[in-house]
């Protein structure tokens, strides 16, 4: 009997505190989501607002130099160090480029590169152009792009 | 007094404190409540504006990206149109599209010198960029200006963006560079 008593006052205790407990474990659930959805918002926007002018800037500006350095025919010898220093005459200084040329001839292999080594952990850019350098050979002309790190 | 009057009397005390008691927790947790909801209402509306402007100065400014970028697209792979829009002694007022090359990034002298004698306002007007100012420049490949037109951005320009694109002048590399602003 005295056993039965004792069960009887603790159990109304036992299952309040259990409520209170699933009640908490709600709340804190719902807080959860909610930050996560929030969280999830505002990458979503963040990302979306992200500007696309400096990649299109990036990438206009290689097509330009290869298509001025094709007008001006500095492709026709197939020297590096020509190319390289007409490139960084047009090059503005903030930016790195890579040029590769490839085609059906016999220097290098048919592979010649100008310009500066691509860095590690960087975001490229690349574009192509085929051009003619004189009328019965042509080249890839193939440019990489990047914003050099501060 | 008896025993028994003194444990009533104690009994009703207890009974009237507990009620005012339960009443105080009561308005306590409402109080806490709202005052929380409010925080929590305050901040969300303080990220709500502050995000609103972001995306509106945003969508702003990718508009001028957008009209920048083609302003100069047709300036620098395109004869405009009509083709020969510098002839004529008025000629702000038949042109369609204002490109200042002969052929893709190739500048036209004409073109160009013509471009350049248009006014301010004819210039806004032929281009659609009526809303902003703007800053057009032709330079030598070394950054020297050969002719500018229009205005550089004050200190209080609140959104400017900035577009440069190499042409070939005869031989020599020249640099269309176009800056839109408010």
């Amino acid at each position: 009997m005295k056993v039965k008593l004792s069960k009887m006052k603790l159990r109304p205790k036992f299952m309040s505190s259990k409520k209170g407990f699933i009640f908490t474990l709600d709340v804190a659930l719902g807080i959860i989501i909610s930050l996560m959805v929030i969280a999830v918002s505002v990458y979503f926007m963040t990302r979306g607002s992200e500007s696309s002018l400096p990649q299109y800037q990036l990438l206009t500006t290689g097509s330009d130099i290869i298509t001025v350095l094709d007008k001006q025919n500095v492709f026709d010898a197939l020297n590096p160090s020509t190319i390289e220093n007409q490139m960084g005459i047009l090059l503005p200084s903030r930016y790195g480029m890579l040029i590769r040329i490839q085609g059906n001839f016999s220097q290098s292999g048919g592979i010649i590169e100008a310009g500066d080594e691509i860095p590690l952990r960087v975001n490229t850019l690349t574009g192509r152009r085929i051009a003619l350098i004189d009328p019965d050979t042509y080249i890839k002309i193939t440019y990489f792009m990047w914003v050099k790190p501060q | 007094m008896d025993k028994w009057n003194v444990l009533k009397k104690l009994g009703t005390k207890f009974k009237h404190s507990s009620r005012t008691k339960q009443g105080q927790v009561f308005f306590t947790d409402v109080t806490f409540s709202l005052i929380v909801f409010v925080i929590v209402f305050i901040f969300f509306l303080v990220l709500w504006n502050m995000y609103m402007e972001q995306l509106l100065d945003n969508v702003e400014r990718e508009e001028m990206e957008l009209l920048a970028f083609q302003v100069t697209d047709i300036f620098v792979n395109t004869p405009g149109a009509p083709n020969n829009w510098e002839e004529g002694a008025d000629a702000s007022n038949n042109i369609m599209s204002l490109g200042i090359t002969t052929k893709d990034r190739e500048l036209s002298p004409s073109k160009v010198q013509r471009m350049f004698a248009l006014n301010y306002t004819e210039l806004k007007k032929t281009l659609n960029l009526e809303r902003y100012n703007l800053y057009l420049t032709l330079r030598h490949s070394n950054r020297t200006i050969i002719n500018q037109t229009g205005f550089i951005p004050t200190n209080i320009s609140t959104q400017q963006v900035s577009v440069r694109r190499l042409v070939m002048d005869g031989a020599e590399p020249r640099e269309v560079g176009l800056i839109l602003w408010k």
